[in-house]
């Protein structure tokens, strides 16, 4: 290639980069126009007595006040450039870095077969008759007028409940949210069967033709929903639900828009083809609207300039109370207020927008909130606990750590000798340090916990409950272990026992039989390797340690996620033996009975992996699905809670810390909830920047 | 030579089909299933609720059932709709993906094979000078560079401490707010225009290595490059198309530079050494000492007798490399938060989403199928003592 080629061929490729870098003056400066500090609200101030005197008007007057004109320079004068359609918002940008892309903007889908967290973050929240208030997840009326949950009666066959509706509420399109929506909704899923799974288990539907029987719960559930008027609508139940499905599964069900998707259902003769229609600025019952979707880029939420619940005040205290005050009206919900006042803020929205950008590695993503590109990380996750000190380092950054709903656990495999023996597993549970695992192999990065129910979940945990030879040294362990196996007829053909001089199990334990003889074939414990997470598979190598010093044949065997998953929820139960995985939860705890109840069994298609069977335990789990109230509900969790932590179908072994980084021009009303910011996708609707 | 295309075309179909087979069946074997996975989180659905999304899925049917209501789908263009996207159809997923990596990882490719082979030919002609050793010694220690590490060190240097390039995505959402256009009709615009000039370049020197006399050979280079360069320029700020659309280029443009640079410095020392070597064999051909004793400058000696003969192994690892571009780079995407085809191959494979997993695959085997077929076509353009016989 001669001189004046490559020059040629130079040119060209300086031309591209040129054409690349340069910017389009004559292009409406959006970038460029400043974000209008007025935007920029200062938090309530938090007051320990309520405020009654709150006017109706919102406060956000002095916070939006008339905007700048963004810069635009003359796009007059070159018309052939292209019209920006809606310029930009006037306000701030509340810019959420997440780590994965979205996958839908049909929130029917991103409710079902897309039943993804990042779909659930970007895509505006419906509407329900009822709700979760942050940071306690007190129950408290979305759409209902009933300050509290009205009781289901008795009505002819079955049951029901009627609930009246607030006036005044509106989708984002600014129509009223009326019974008929609810209506609507029910009927969709009535004619699409139930969907594609997933809404199953936000509306159990009644089946019709196989009525409800004590023996059958797959066929309880809601027979009908009617509209009494625009402002009341009645749900039947084919049997008498306990708090788990009235309130806080119906009760919480998600409401659509009859007048958007009615014409689209109508339209379509399966659920495919309604996820398959756009969703994108579908109206929705929260202060935002999805206005873009670049896939794999960005996801954008324009707030509403006339969002129906803007301006009105929440007062939450810590017995869960809140004081609810719009438009001059004063509301209590969730009881009698006490304690001290966890916050107190106005809802917003305060931003002119959101932008979630995707960010698929957590190093990158954390450079861009101290690069200042983000405002706030979105991770169901949190962000490793190794990027705690750099983020803490960086002056414009402030964390947020808050206790995570879920733990890792150990799960036996009770339907097999030697897991059968409530014997041994107290004893390879005894032999298990959590607090020595917790606060010093794992370096204060775990939380050791014995509960099922999380003490971040402080109304339903049972802060009873300790671990089988809590606060015992590693030669009491043993010297426990062995007294557990001894006392129910183990034996060994060489006990094990503990050298003082060697600091160690010496002789380890041979020859381990069962109270009638039997011998221990080899076990295996699945655990997740070190690359999915090795806090786990770390645990996973010590167990195995301890189990041999005892004389167990326990072979610890780092499995994939889905492998383990596969053994133990789908496949053969009596191909498994001791496994260990996780849960994240809800703050309702209903799952303490749907892991071990014996008609959940894995083996049934339940999620009682262990096989456990306790016909007491079964008997609390069918007081409970009865249960009408929080506190008789909460009394048989504790219960049960206490059965299981003495039976051991789980080893609950610890929980984590979900450590959140945010800019700190942000101003939370809180940051300190269970689950995190995260959990309350950042608090769009009440942060404030500036 | 038409006959060795036919029986060479007849080859790939079946080759492709048993590419399609193996892959199928490595992905079923995998333990676990999609649907396990996807309501393993969720006590509160009904068990019946599964069974009937293994059903809807067709997962309830035999295996071999489910294999050939696959492939009669497949060769109908139904690539089947993704497990874990439901009911979204695995083209559309695809396509969302395709145009990002192929033009990050084809201007990452022509970047590094262009500098690779300029670097190998000089290196070659001019061996043994302290410039041969550094360039060696420093490309080889970027090839053998830890990708996350260097390109995270490269963001730092070149977004962070120097603040010149973005810290990484395809494109600026600030920018792209209210955008009348996807990113990826950009980035098909993008990769076209850009493709059409480069065409016009190589055509234009193509055509003056092969003009009567000097002159004309000069005026075509010239013209040619003036006009591709220009029509480039013309089409971005002359034509409504372009104009409408030259800013978001611009941006997908600027955040390619990165990427684009660090790919290719970890990856030029590959073909720089693979030219040199192959250029070093060519200068001992008797061909080469011929032309010299014919009194023929230097710079065509290298360029128009030694470096053509050189380029065949070199041409041969571009088109087996085009093939492999939609695959993306795992890592790469990661890191520059690219998301493309590597990270629907890593994640359908590891949710088992089968149809994601074997379409995202197929296009890859279609593709490798395709590089082999020109690498043998190409081989008889580029060697004149490569003849193909009846015997192939």
């Amino acid at each position: 290639m001669r001189f004046g080629t490559r020059l040629i061929c130079l040119i060209a490729v300086l031309a591209l980069v040129a054409a690349s870098c340069g910017t389009d003056d004559d292009a409406p400066a959006a970038t460029d126009a400043p974000a209008p500090e007025t935007t920029a609200a200062p938090a309530p101030e938090t007051t320990e007595e309520p405020a009654p005197e709150t006017t109706a008007e919102p406060e956000v007057e002095d916070l939006a006040p008339e905007p700048e004109e963004p810069e635009v320079e003359d796009p007059a004068s070159e018309p052939e450039e292209p019209e920006v359609e809606d310029p930009m918002p006037v306000g701030a940008t509340y810019r959420i870095g997440i780590f994965s892309a979205p996958t839908t903007d049909n929130p029917w889908a991103a409710l079902d077969t897309e039943a993804e967290i990042w779909n659930t973050y970007v895509i505006p929240g419906q509407m329900s008759l009822y709700t979760y208030q942050a940071p306690t997840y007190t129950v408290v009326p979305a759409l209902a007028a009933d300050l509290e949950p009205p009781p289901v009666e008795a009505d002819g066959d079955g049951y029901s409940v009627t609930v009246n509706l607030r006036s005044g509420v509106t989708w984002s399109d600014g129509s009223p949210i009326t019974a008929h929506d609810a209506v609507f909704t029910f009927n969709t899923l009535r004619k699409y069967n139930g969907l594609g799974g997933n809404f199953q288990s936000i509306w159990p539907m009644a089946r019709d033709d196989d009525p409800a029987t004590e023996e059958d719960e797959s066929s309880q559930g809601v027979s009908s929903v009617e509209a009494l008027d625009d402002l009341a609508v009645k749900i039947s139940f084919n049997f008498e639900p306990g708090l788990a499905i009235w309130p806080l599964s119906v009760g919480l069900a998600t409401i659509f828009q009859e007048a958007f998707w009615g014409p689209i259902v109508d339209a379509a003769d399966d659920f495919e083809t309604l996820y398959a229609a756009s969703g994108l600025g579908a109206p929705n019952g929260s202060g935002f609207d999805s206005a873009e979707w670049e896939p794999g880029a960005f996801w954008r939420n324009v707030a509403l300039d006339d969002y129906w619940d803007a301006g009105s005040q929440y007062t939450v205290y810590s017995s869960g109370a809140v004081e609810y005050t719009s438009g001059g009206m004063m509301e209590t919900w969730g009881g009698e207020p006490g304690g001290e006042v966890l916050t107190d803020y106005t809802e917003g929205p305060f931003v002119a927008d959101t932008i979630y950008s995707i960010y698929t590695d957590q190093n990158a993503a954390v450079l861009a909130l101290t690069e200042g590109e983000v405002d706030f990380l979105l991770n169901p996750l949190g962000l490793q606990s190794g990027l705690r000190n750099e983020i803490l380092a960086a002056p414009n950054l402030e964390v947020a750590v808050n206790e995570q709903n879920g733990f890792r656990y150990l799960a036996y495999n009770t339907r097999k000798f030697p897991m059968s023996e409530v014997s041994f597993r107290q004893a390879l549970a005894c032999l298990i340090d959590k607090d020595f695992m917790a606060n010093t192999v794992l370096g204060g990065t775990a939380i050791s916990i014995n509960s099922l129910v999380p003490p971040g979940n402080a109304y339903w945990h049972n802060p009873n409950l300790t671990a089988p030879c809590a606060g015992q040294s590693s030669q009491e362990r043993v010297a426990s272990a062995v007294q557990i196996l001894k006392d129910a007829g183990w034996t060994w053909d060489v006990e094990p026992a503990w050298d003082e001089g060697n600091r160690d199990v010496i002789p380890k334990g041979e020859g381990l039989r069962g109270p009638g003889g039997e011998t221990i074939e080899p076990l295996t414990l699945l655990a997740p390797g070190p690359g999915y997470d090795p806090m786990r598979a770390t645990y996973s190598l010590f167990i195995e340690e301890w189990a041999t010093d005892l004389g167990i044949p326990l072979a610890a065997e780092p499995t994939g996620f889905s492998v383990i998953v596969d053994k133990v929820f789908v496949g053969d139960p009596m191909l498994w033996d001791i496994y260990i995985l996780g849960w994240g939860l809800t703050p309702f705890p209903d799952h303490v009975f749907d892991f071990f109840r014996s008609a959940h069994d894995s083996a049934l298609g339940g999620f009682n992996t262990p096989g456990y069977s306790n016909p007491v335990f079964d008997e609390l789990g069918d007081q409970f699905d009865r249960a009408k109230t929080l506190a008789e509900a909460r009394d048989l969790i504790h219960q049960a809670d206490a059965i299981l932590a003495e039976d051991l179908p789980y080893v609950v072994l610890f929980t984590t810390p979900l450590i959140e980084a945010y800019s700190n021009q942000l101003t939370f009303p809180f940051t300190t909830i269970l689950d995190g910011l995260q959990n309350v996708g950042a608090l769009t609707g009440v942060v404030t920047i500036g | 030579m038409v006959r060795y295309v036919i029986r060479r075309l007849i080859q790939m179909a079946l080759l492709f089909l048993v590419f399609l087979t193996v892959t199928w069946f490595l992905l079923y074997i995998l333990p676990g299933d999609s649907v396990a996975l996807k309501y393993a989180g969720n006590p509160n659905i009904p068990p019946e609720a599964r069974a009937v999304a293994l059903e809807r899925l067709g997962l309830d049917k035999p295996v071999l059932v489910q294999f050939r209501d696959y492939m009669f789908n497949f060769f109908q263009g139904d690539l089947g709709v993704s497990f874990n996207q439901y009911p979204r159809p695995v083209i559309d997923i695809i396509g969302e993906r395709l145009p990002r990596t192929l033009v990050l990882f084809l201007a990452a490719l022509v970047t590094y094979y262009w500098a690779g082979f300029v670097a190998g030919k000089y290196l070659a002609w001019r061996r043994g000078n302290r410039g041969e050793m550094l360039v060696t010694i420093g490309g080889v220690g970027l090839y053998s560079m830890f990708l996350p590490w260097f390109a995270f060190m490269m963001i730092w240097l070149f977004s962070v401490q120097l603040d010149w390039l973005p810290l990484s995505k395809f494109l600026d959402p600030e920018q792209w707010r209210d955008a009348p256009f996807m990113a990826n009709d950009v980035f098909m615009r993008l990769f076209w225009v850009t493709l059409i000039a480069s065409v016009a370049v190589f055509a234009s020197i193509f055509l003056a290595h092969r003009a009567s006399n000097r002159n004309l050979g000069r005026a075509l280079r010239w013209g040619g490059g003036v006009l591709a360069v220009g029509g480039f320029f013309f089409y971005w700020y002359g034509v409504d198309a372009g104009q409408a659309m030259r800013l978001y280029a611009g941006d997908i443009g600027f955040h390619m530079i990165l990427p684009v640079l660090v790919l290719a410095l970890i990856n030029f020392a590959g073909v720089m050494l693979l030219t040199r070597s192959s250029m070093l064999e060519t200068l001992r051909e008797d061909y080469i000492l011929t032309a010299r004793a014919k009194g023929l400058p230097e710079g065509v000696v290298r360029d128009r007798h030694a470096a053509r003969t050189a380029l065949l192994p070199v041409a041969t690892s571009l088109v087996l490399a085009v093939a492999t571009v939609i695959d993306g780079g795992v890592i790469t995407e990661a890191v520059f938060s690219w998301p493309g085809m590597g990270e629907i191959l890593v994640a359908s494979v590891v949710s088992e989403d089968i149809p994601l997993a074997v379409g995202a695959f197929s296009f890859i085997g279609i593709l490798a199928l395709i590089g082999h077929f020109v690498v043998d076509v190409l081989y008889g353009l580029l060697d004149p003592r490569i003849r193909v016989t009846e015997h192939g």
